[in-house]
């Protein structure tokens, strides 16, 4: 069943390396996902999808790229699509 | 190799012989690639050191005995070996069982033991079984207060729990109180309000090289030590096979081609938590810099 949520992530990021995880993961698991905000602390980012796949999807941005570090994430579920979906949409 | 550089891994302590092994006759092994040698000296005292580039004995490193075990550091460890509680009680049976030498990252032999679904496939009819394949969610933590990580809420079929008993669903909770050590605790099957303890302490030779020694804490009046140990052995040689297979054989701590799910939550945690300790020995990225 489709799911729109949206992932925080607070740590210490290279946002634009971070940004190029969320994409490639994204696209790995075809999940349309469109990012709120982006710093150096937190990153918020809103994906539509399977259940099973928003978890992979947490789980594998949760260890990120080499050079960020996740400290903590949670997940909200909201009813909206993800605005600037079609930024980062991928999949069919 | 030589010794690593890697301040997080040579500040750690290690398991490097059971206490029964060290005798008169010094024995050497390695270290993060440092080659150390241990024995009784006179008034039997326990002692560890550097052997330096001439072979000979160099400085003295810090020991410990601990559960059965001879423990040391290479650098300055910033807090004593972890406490098992469990350890304490008088009626527990003490099982070790003999080293285990793999090629491969210690690290991933933690993953592995961590990993509750490879179960029905590598330990048919042992520790898993078809069609009881799924592994039911779970939770995985960095316990910051004490740094360490935990799983908790963890079950699984298992189709013989100890030596020739019967199977069923078995509880189980995991810990990692250093990078290089992890146990569970199991629901003991004769006594449910007592936990069981199987640790695997693990020696980190190279990088991709290592040795591990599984030592158990039970509640366990029944079974013949034999058995044991044969029950643990046969699993541990079942692991070697597929450690030894996983490519590559350092641990990955950015997950770039691999997808993990919910199943795997253990091991996301612990890569998360090696990232934040900026462990780099024995990780994939070991030469390249960490936050
Ligand atoms: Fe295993």
């Amino acid at each position: 069943m489709t799911q729109v949520a949206t992932v925080f992530f607070v740590g210490r990021f290279q946002p634009e390396s971070f940004l190029e995880f969320i994409r490639h993961r994204a696209e790995r698991l075809s999940l349309a996902a469109a990012v709120h905000s982006a710093g150096p602390n937190c990153i918020e980012v809103s994906v539509a999808g399977d259940e099973e796949l928003l978890d992979a999807f947490e789980l594998a941005c949760s260890l990120g790229p080499i050079d960020c570090l996740v400290l903590d994430h949670h997940r909200v579920s909201t009813a909206e699509a993800p605005e600037r979906v079609g930024e980062y949409r991928s999949g069919p | 190799m030589t010794k690593t550089t890697d301040i997080v891994a040579l500040d750690e302590w290690y398991a490097i012989a059971v206490m029964a092994d060290v005798g008169g006759n010094p024995i050497r092994t390695r270290l993060l690639g440092q080659d150390i040698i241990y024995g009784r000296g006179p008034n039997d005292r326990v002692s560890v050191h550097e052997v330096d580039a001439s072979g000979r004995p160099g400085a003295a490193l810090p020991t410990r005995e601990r559960y059965n075990c001879l423990w040391t550091s290479l650098g300055a460890p910033r807090h004593e070996i972890f406490r098992l509680a469990e350890a304490e009680e008088k009626d527990r049976r003490v099982v070790v069982c003999g080293w285990i030498k793999m090629r491969t990252s210690g690290l991933r032999l933690v993953e592995n033991f961590l990993d509750m679904a490879h179960f029905p496939y590598i330990h048919p009819n042992i520790l898993g079984a078809e069609p009881h394949t799924e592994v039911p969610q779970y939770a995985s933590e960095i316990r910051r207060d004490v740094d360490e990580v935990w799983a908790t809420n963890c079950q699984f079929y298992q189709p013989q729990i100890v030596a020739n008993g019967p199977g069923g669903m078995v509880q189980l909770t995991y810990r990692v109180p250093s990078p290089f050590v992890v146990m569970l605790y199991r629901v003991c099957p004769s006594s449910p309000d007592r936990l069981d303890v199987i640790m695997m302490f693990i020696q980190p030779i190279e990088e991709d090289l290592c040795r591990a020694l599984p030592v158990m804490y039970l509640i366990d009046d029944r079974s013949s030590q034999i058995d044991l140990l044969n029950f643990e052995q046969v699993i541990f040689l079942q692991d070697r096979i597929i450690v030894e297979n996983q490519r590559p054989l350092l641990l990955p701590l950015e997950p770039r081609s691999e997808t993990p799910t919910r199943a795997d939550l253990s091991s996301v945690v612990f890569r998360r938590w090696l990232k934040e300790k900026g462990l780099r020995f024995g990780t994939a990225e070991g030469g390249r810099d960490l936050v």
